[in-house]
């Protein structure tokens, strides 16, 4: 199945990496194109659908909804090692149709983008959700 | 592209170590408590009589195609209320593993499933390789086919149940995909 969303990872090189139009990797073919972010070298990530696009800014912290800026965090804290967080969450209900068959009767996909990392010790995340 | 997703159900004697069902049904697509351990048999030529319970049904996902990780497994009895008389026992990898299903009730469907909840106070659902029966399951994998647990159910009755066809009841299956 397509996914509603393209990313594109931004790395520290100012290069763009934009996911496969087939969102399989070329590195490994049983996985999606996801695979292939170097997050080694990853500053910013961005999910867009044509309409919205949603951004978040691995350096700092901050978000961005259509260009528009925001924070989740506490910018006056330090929080180390920030990591990407993104994945879509899958929601699939299953119900017998009149028939005695079992029917998906929806499949939802809620996406989730942000970012983890260490205060004090102990991780935080920090993500924004969206259809 | 992202992974691809379909039910499997084991039935008959356990065999092997871990122990799964003698008989494995790939890309099920009904889940019908009867009166028969089997897939095809159609539920309305096994029916179960008021006062017995139905053979357990020991189904499971299976995710294919293509992603990085499956993770943050739920599942739960999320819609459809029963009738009187109408239990639904479950668990997620029921204690012990995989033993042949039978009317009798399943003391390891520790659960009580009749009632619909939300999908976010669901059992947790771990992944792995191999088949459901594997060990090492965990709440996340990169395995590719990967297998979530065992999905285990079973409909248990009183002799107050109603004849005829039960309410349609929707289980969901949430998870995590990257």
């Amino acid at each position: 199945m397509k996914l509603k969303y393209k990313w594109a990872a931004v790395y520290q090189d100012g290069t763009v990496h934009e996911c496969a139009e087939d969102d399989v990797s070329v590195k490994d073919p049983t996985r999606s194109s996801y695979f292939d972010v170097d997050h080694s070298q990853l500053i910013a990530f961005a999910l867009n659908d044509g309409v919205n696009e949603y951004f978040v800014d691995l350096r700092d912290g901050h978000f961005e909804t259509n260009q528009v800026p925001f924070n989740l965090h506490d910018t006056d804290l330090v929080y180390e090692h920030p990591k990407l967080l993104y994945f879509h969450r899958n929601t699939r209900k299953f119900a017998e149709n009149t028939d005695g068959k079992l029917e998906e009767t929806s499949h939802t996909r809620e996406w989730h983008l942000g970012w983890k990392a260490e205060l004090d010790g102990k991780e935080v995340e920090f993500s924004i959700k969206f259809d | 592209m992202s992974a691809t997703f379909e039910f499997n159900e084991d039935n008959g004697a356990a065999t092997g170590s871990p122990a799964k069902g003698t008989t494995r049904t790939t890309a099920v697509t009904q889940n019908n408590w009867k009166s028969t351990d089997d897939v095809a048999t159609a539920y309305s030529t096994s029916v179960i009589q008021a006062g017995s319970n139905s053979y357990d049904k020991w189904q499971f996902g299976k995710y294919s195609g293509t992603y990085n990780t499956i993770t943050n497994g739920k599942w739960a009895h999320t819609a459809g209320t029963l009738g009187a008389g109408l239990t639904i026992k479950g668990k997620v990898a029921p204690a012990g593993g995989y033993t042949a299903p039978s009317t009798t009730a399943n003391a390891n469907l520790s659960v009580d499933m009749t009632s619909p909840i939300s999908i976010g106070s669901g059992q947790t659902v771990q992944f792995g390789v191999t088949g459901p029966e594997a060990a090492g399951k965990a709440a996340s994998t990169t395995a590719n086919p990967a297998y979530s647990e065992y999905l285990t159910t079973q409909l248990q009755t009183t002799g107050s149940a109603s004849p005829g066809d039960i309410t349609t009841v929707t289980f969901t299956l949430q998870y995590d995909e990257s």
